[in-house]
């Protein structure tokens, strides 16, 4: 599968890492690195995922 | 026995004793580099005349006033990431193809100022990344030799000198040591100066040690461990006297297995001889407990990652820049991954190592070690990967010490072996562990092809 433009992403991280490549590299290079762009956006969806917004207590901003 | 199958407190007693020479002693390493090397391509720059000079030279020291120590004599070799004055440093890249320093890095000086030879420069993949590198596996030239310190373990295993420089990012130290049959060590993190030592992931990277026993693996740590002015990074914590405690009578540990993730992701056979190696240990008095994950440790990967692939663009932005062609595909990608990744998640992903190192230094309140399979496989037959570091790099994120220790060989002959983890700073609990391990298990691996 190929992807052409920001929008057919699904994940807004990956959007806007795919807009900051074809900034960087132009669309034709951006768009190869789509599925490393994924492969990251996953790990930083694993991230936001598991983050509560609780700063109180030590430890307790882990879900 | 042949100089060249001493370890290296075998070697410094036979040289303390003026019954082997430093000079014989780096002959016979010079001659089976000589052999080998055609075949397994694990150095890149060998410092042969400068090293036999120096071996001249500890000679002389040693009649007039007697061996500084246990490496007075002793060759080494260096991943080529080591900063060594005067000597080509090329990171395994066109980048660096001609760079020759004008000093060393802090490791390599204190190891020389102990009265080691840096006998040459060992083969690493391009910057110490994931790309393969050229080196052979000596158990069997079709399987990966691991990486990303691929000569410094084939150097090691094949008795090319005794003992070499790795340095772990994710597993790097621990994998290539294992799928060779030999000792890697990763101390804590800010245990020894990176000083001069050309970085991957500044976050991440640690100096590594592979060797061909726990005792030799502890007498370097000893020369190079300590807090160093020029590597902000290192830390002030005082050093143990590792050697001393290894010579101390070990009682057996209490050791915590974590089966949960790493059996899951481990074949049959690393399974059974994991198993059977326990076994082994609760036989000689371990006492063995089960040890489940936290939480943490199920989103430290992505964590690892998002570091990594930052810090390693901060790093090489201004390379990349001039020609991204220089890097290989691997590297490459990490690179530009890094370039795009925003500043709020790397902040959190730094968040979560530091809760991952919390959560895993707890895993240690009730038991003296903490112990794994080394490797979900033994060294995969396949030359275009470095072998999965998954089982190592949770550790190297967190920063805790570990060390792999060869178990035995798999159904195909290759190297397998357990990975033992401690708190940090606890590196002298972790030697002394690993040592009783070794002496009980009782595993000394040469590769088949290899004779005396």
């Amino acid at each position: 599968m190929t992807f052409n433009t920001p929008e057919e992403l699904s994940q807004p991280i990956e959007r806007i890492m795919l807009q900051n490549a074809i900034s960087i590299w132009g669309e034709s290079y951006g768009n190869e690195l789509i599925p490393d762009i994924r492969a990251m956006a996953e790990n930083l969806q694993s991230l936001s995922d598991n983050l509560t917004g609780n700063e109180n207590e030590p430890g307790f901003f882990l879900r | 026995m042949h100089p060249r199958n001493l370890t290296i407190s075998e070697a410094a007693e036979a040289i303390a004793k003026k019954d082997l020479s430093p000079v014989t002693l780096m002959k016979s390493f010079l001659e089976r580099i000589r052999e080998l090397e055609p075949s397994l391509k694990a150095w890149i720059t060998l410092t042969e005349e400068s090293a036999l000079q120096s071996a001249k030279d500890a000679e002389i020291e040693i009649a007039r006033n007697g061996s500084k120590g246990y490496l007075h004599g002793i060759p080494i070799g260096a991943k080529d990431i080591y900063y060594t004055k005067g000597v080509l440093t090329t990171a395994g890249a066109p980048q660096y193809s001609s760079f020759v320093p004008d000093w060393d890095a802090t490791s390599i000086a204190k190891l020389k100022r102990s009265g080691a030879i840096i006998i040459g420069k060992t083969v690493t993949t391009q910057f110490a990344a994931s790309d393969p590198s050229i080196t052979y596996n000596p158990w069997n030239l079709l399987h990966t030799p691991g990486g990303s310190s691929s000569g410094s373990a084939v150097a090691v295993a094949t008795r090319m000198c005794s003992a070499a420089l790795g340095s772990q990012t994710g597993g790097s130290t621990l994998r290539p040591a294992i799928y060779n049959g030999v000792v890697g060590l990763k101390p804590t993190y800010g245990r020894i100066s990176r000083h001069g030592v050309i970085p991957f992931s500044w976050s991440l990277d640690t100096v590594g040690i592979i060797a061909r026993t726990t005792k030799d693996s502890a007498i370097l740590l000893q020369s190079m461990a300590g807090h160093d002015p020029y590597d902000d990074s290192s830390s002030l914590q005082p050093v143990d006297n590792y050697l001393s405690r290894l010579e101390k009578t070990s009682k057996p540990p209490k050791i915590g297995v974590i089966r949960e993730f790493f059996y899951e992701n481990s074949s049959k056979e690393i399974q059974e001889k994991t198993d059977a190696s326990l076994d082994s240990l609760k036989a000689a008095g371990a006492k063995v407990k089960e040890i489940s994950l936290p939480k943490s440790y199920y989103i430290h990967e992505s964590a690892r990652s998002v570091v990594m692939n930052v810090d390693a663009a901060a790093f090489h932005k201004n390379m990349y820049e001039k020609n991204p062609n220089d890097y290989g595909p691997h590297l490459r990608k990490i690179i530009e991954v890094g370039m795009l990744i925003p500043g709020e998640p790397y902040l959190q992903a730094q968040r979560v190592r530091t809760q991952f190192r919390k959560d895993a230094t707890a895993l240690l309140d009730d038991v003296d070690i903490l112990l794994t399979p080394a490797t979900p496989t033994a060294a995969p037959k396949d030359r275009s990967t470095t072998g999965n570091p998954v089982f190592q790099a949770s550790w190297t994120s967190a920063g805790l010490p570990s060390i792999g220790i060869p178990c035995g060989t798999d159904s195909e002959g290759m190297p397998i072996g357990i990975q033992l983890i401690s708190s940090p700073f606890a590196e002298s609990d972790l030697l002394e562990a690993a040592q009783w391990c070794e002496s009980v298990l009782d595993i000394n691996l040469t590769p088949p092809s290899l004779d005396n």
